[in-house]
């Protein structure tokens, strides 16, 4: 699992998530991927490289989004493989942490 | 080409990348769909990480587990077996959906991923093991016919 930025601007960050998160994965991005959402600035999240996500890995995800809608911030979820994307659709979340599969609207969510 | 694998594992977290690592190869190797692949993966990674959360009153890694996977047509098979705590997967609560989202916490939610992806799940408690036993379908290959 691997955790890049791929761009910093004032308002906003955007991560992509590479491999599998699950526990190992969580593991391996969790303290660095907290930290991004406990910086205050709303998190665009590339999924698209992500294989697969289970419930530890949304838990990562949602806590970040929780972090940041406290802090008056954001988190949008970018390109979700379709079986990632199911998940998470069943998890019931995503007004929290929405999806979408256009990078413009990801920033526009992203500005607030 | 076998179409039934069989691990015997530890009640340790450190298990999980084996595992993972023989069942994937074990599936890969017959034409399964991805949706297939990604359940398999789903409920063993969810029900482990759950029996070694719960399922022991100690904190001895040393506990046996073992699972069975068998393909059957475009589908497959899971049985797990450990000898820990009861826990009824069938009667585990749903997560409370009607909590503000901001206030939610996500307790329960592998075992509501694992009974919206997975088709059947059955539980069983046989002189003092919890036997689960999962499936999921798959979808037939095309005939090509109508």
């Amino acid at each position: 699992m691997e955790l890049t930025v791929v761009q910093s601007s004032d308002a906003y960050t955007h991560l992509a998530l590479a491999g599998r998160l699950d526990v190992a994965g969580e593991q391996a991005v969790g303290t660095e991927f907290a930290a991004y959402a406990g910086a205050g600035k709303s998190l665009i999240v590339d999924l698209s490289q992500v294989s697969f996500l289970a419930s530890l890995g949304i838990r990562m995800l949602f806590q970040g989004a929780k972090t940041l809608f406290a802090g008056g911030a954001k988190m949008v979820l970018l390109n979700p493989q379709p079986l990632v994307e199911e998940i998470l659709q069943t998890a019931g979340l995503t007004e929290l942490m929405p999806i979408t599969h256009d990078e413009g609207e990801a920033q526009t969510i992203a500005k607030g | 080409m076998a179409r039934v694998l069989e691990i015997a594992l530890k009640s340790d977290y450190d298990e999980l990348g084996r595992i993972c690592i023989s069942v994937n190869e074990f599936l890969e190797s017959h034409e399964l769909s991805p949706r297939v692949l990604y359940g398999v993966n789903l409920a063993l990674e969810e029900i482990l990480t759950n029996i070694f959360k719960y399922g022991y009153d100690d904190e001895c890694k040393d506990h046996d587990i073992s699972v069975r996977l068998e393909v059957e047509g475009p589908g497959v098979s899971v049985q797990i077996v450990d000898d820990g705590n009861s826990f009824d997967l069938e009667k585990a609560p749903e997560p409370d959906l009607s909590i503000p989202i901001s206030e939610r916490t996500i307790g329960g939610l592998g075992i509501h991923l694992v009974r919206n992806m997975l088709d059947t799940i059955n539980y069983q408690r046989v002189d003092d093991k919890n036997i689960i036993e999962l499936s999921i379908k798959g979808e037939a290959a095309c005939s090509g016919k109508d």
